[in-house]
């Protein structure tokens, strides 16, 4: 009996930290779609569905979702292709291979707004690193962040980047799991290195997978340094995320009901999404 | 009702000793000041303590001071109050109504020009803010830039679209031959970000219309001629390439990139610092072609003084903000910030005077201060911008919509806006 009390001792900052900090802020959230507040009023007017209709008819959070869907269709094959291409570079014996996997893993580690201001600059369309090399080269500079077509492909690239080291390393933790008599095995049966990487490296790294392409869903719905310090959402909105759309109604305009309203039908959309994902990714998992 | 409250609350002194806090802006300058005048301020009065610490810089003033309000939290008094946000603090209760108190409506019409007053107050009569400092929107310009492509650089006349469009053309310069400009005319922040337009659209409209803002009676008010006039203007000098379509995170001012900056007082400080050596000249906001000869109105960039409600000193609080407002303290401010006080005789000071002269760049702002407008008292008012800066966005710097049905959409949007705030 003591040893139980212990026990229920020992857990409860947790329980006190959950409840504070997470359940209480998620209820309130759900609470404060059905009102109205500006944040100090101290009167919290109810609402009813008003906020939940003024969704369905905002093109701007629609937009947004869209756009948000943009990013992560870009992002997570180049992030994912690039990830596996050097994970299984750095898997091998080279040369300064601790050097690579750590430069590799830099910017996962720096601030996303310094890594959003430095490739603001080298993304700029007069001014920039990447335009000057184009020019160089003899091509017409591109206004990576300043036009509607370019500027959610360009946050993808700069957010794939900065998070590439995270996944390279959940890759190369996947890689060096398979028993090395599969390879041993099938060389003896004479399969070539692309069909070992193919038929062996790819479905043995199914759990690695599945576990990248949720994180990077979850963290693509989650975009919002990049578009708020490189672009402020535009031009013409083009940029603009759903998380930034949820800063822009909380903190901008003072509309906490309706921020609360997006951020919950944000929330269900993630939770749908990895649903899905987790169905069909599963399936092939050899563990 | 209101004065009956703040007679409840104030009254009893913890051992005869007062103690106010007070929360300047965060800039170093500002700080520095705020220091000088604290420090002197509780020397000469010992039973009213002011305990300064300045408003944290992570975030926005407005964010915190909201925050503060609804964490009653809130300083005694605070001196980095935006009126564009005033209706928001208004509206939660957090601020004394300045006017209730003692004389203080007095010795704030000795202080400043009765129309900027008037100008602050809010929608129910009451004046929640003291007018403490305008900075003034003007153009910079680099007179070694303006010399070598034969501009006069004391004189540069640019007062009409059409003659700064034609100088801008000069001014923007390929030096090296690649076919690309090397030094901008102008380089206007492409941004979407709504207070930008603080320093494109809004001074042109405001100096287009003699003093016109953005709202009246509740209603957009600017999808009009003079509208369509700022917003070509601004169309033309990125369609003509005379103001590059790019974002840039450096001065570029500073550096020589660009000739011209449309910025405040605030800037010279760090032109100075980054750029000791450039001769900088100033000019006021070009106006219409039809309008020569005419007044020029710009933004003001205004910052306020407010008491609020949960001090239980307000009468000190008052003092305290006398003192800070006194001419002694103005004229100190300008000359450690280069800000500029809302004070009708600063420049009849004859140390003023003499200080100006040694700047005369500063000078110009002093005189154009009085002739500034603020943004409309509307707790919409960031959703209004928004509005319009998306609409400026794609007529003006992409140049994909009609600069009308920008106008009337922002317009149309606007109305929706204020119709739903409650």
């Amino acid at each position: 009996m003591k040893g139980k009390r212990a026990g229920y001792w020992l857990v409860l900052p947790y329980v006190v930290f959950l409840l504070v900090f997470m359940a209480y802020p998620v209820l309130f959230s759900v609470w404060l779609t059905f009102h109205d507040w500006n944040l100090v009023s101290p009167e919290i007017p109810f609402v009813g569905l008003e906020n939940y209709e003024r969704l369905l008819n905002d093109d701007l959070f629609f937009k947004s979702l869209w756009n948000t869907l943009r990013f992560i269709l870009i992002n997570i094959p180049l992030q994912i292709g690039l990830a596996l291409i050097l994970a299984v570079a750095l898997n091998q014996p080279l040369k300064g291979r601790g050097f690579f996997r750590g430069a590799y893993f830099l910017p996962v580690v720096t601030s996303g707004v310094v890594i959003s201001f430095l490739w603001a600059w080298m993304l700029s369309t007069d001014d920039g690193l990447i335009n000057g090399l184009l020019q160089k080269a003899g091509l017409h500079p591109v206004p990576w962040l300043t036009s509607e077509a370019w500027a959610m492909p360009s946050l993808a690239w700069v957010a794939a980047w900065k998070n590439l080291g995270y996944y390279v390393v959940i890759f190369l933790a996947g890689l060096q799991s398979i028993p090395k008599q599969l390879y041993e095995a099938a060389r003896i049966d004479g399969a070539t290195s692309l069909q070992c990487f193919f038929r062996i490296t790819i479905p043995m790294l199914n759990p690695a997978m599945l576990l990248v392409v949720i994180l990077s869903t979850i963290n693509g719905f989650q975009l919002f340094t990049e578009p708020y310090i490189m672009t402020g959402g535009g031009p013409a909105n083009s940029s603009l995320s759903v998380v930034m759309y949820i800063y822009k109604n909380a903190f901008q305009s003072l509309d906490m009901g309706y921020a609360a309203t997006i951020g919950l039908v944000l929330a269900l959309i993630i939770l749908g999404v990895s649903m899905i994902q987790k169905r069909l990714l599963e399936k092939d998992v050899t563990y | 009702m209101l004065l009956l409250q703040v007679g409840c609350t104030s009254g009893g002194k913890d051992n005869g000793k007062v103690e106010l806090t007070y929360w300047p802006a965060a800039n170093p300058v500002e700080v520095a000041f705020a220091k000088e005048v604290v420090k002197e301020w509780n020397a000469k009065h010992p039973n009213i303590q002011v305990k300064m610490q300045p408003l944290p810089a992570s975030r926005s003033a407005e964010e915190v001071l909201l925050t503060s309000i609804a964490g009653g939290t809130t300083p005694d008094v605070c001196s980095n109050i935006n009126p564009g946000a005033i209706g928001q603090f208004v509206e939660a209760g957090g601020l004394l109504p300045i006017d209730s108190i003692d004389g203080a409506m007095e010795e704030i019409l000795k202080r400043t020009p009765k129309e900027t007053v008037e100008a602050f107050k809010s929608k129910d009569g009451h004046l929640y803010q003291v007018p403490w400092k305008g900075n003034p929107i003007m153009i910079l310009y680099n007179k070694q830039h303006f010399r070598e492509v034969g501009l006069n650089p004391d004189q540069p006349g640019l007062d009409t679209y059409s003659k700064f469009l034609a100088a801008a053309r000069k001014l923007t310069r390929d030096t090296n031959g690649d076919g690309k400009p090397d030094i901008w005319a102008i380089a206007p922040n492409v941004e979407q970000t709504w207070w930008q337009r603080f320093f494109d659209f809004y001074p042109w409209y405001v100096a287009a219309t003699e003093g016109k803002t953005l709202l009246k009676g509740g209603k957009a008010d600017f999808n009009n001629p003079k509208g369509l006039q700022v917003m070509q203007f601004f169309r033309t000098l990125f369609r003509q390439k005379i103001a590059p379509q790019s974002t840039f995170k450096e001065n570029l001012f500073a550096q020589g990139k660009v000739s011209m900056v449309i910025t405040g007082p605030w800037a010279l400080a760090d032109i100075k610092k980054q750029a000791p050596k450039m001769e900088v000249g100033v000019m006021s906001i070009p106006v219409p072609d039809n309008m020569t000869g005419k007044l020029r109105i710009t933004y003001g960039d205004p910052k306020n003084i407010a008491i609020f409600r949960s001090t239980r000193y307000p009468k000190e609080a008052w003092e305290f903000t006398k003192f800070l407002i006194s001419k002694q303290n103005d004229v100190k401010f300008l000359k450690m910030t280069q800000q500029i006080p809302f004070r009708k005789d600063l420049a009849e000071d004859s140390s003023v005077q003499q200080y100006l002269d040694q700047n005369p760049v500063l000078g110009a702002f002093v005189r154009q201060a009085p002739y500034t407008r603020a943004i409309d008292d509307s707790d919409k008012i960031t959703d209004v911008f928004d509005a319009l800066s998306l609409e400026y966005q794609q007529a003006a710097v992409m140049g994909k919509k009609d600069p009308r049905k920008a106008l009337s959409d922002a317009e149309k949007k606007v109305n929706q806006i204020l119709q739903r705030s409650r």
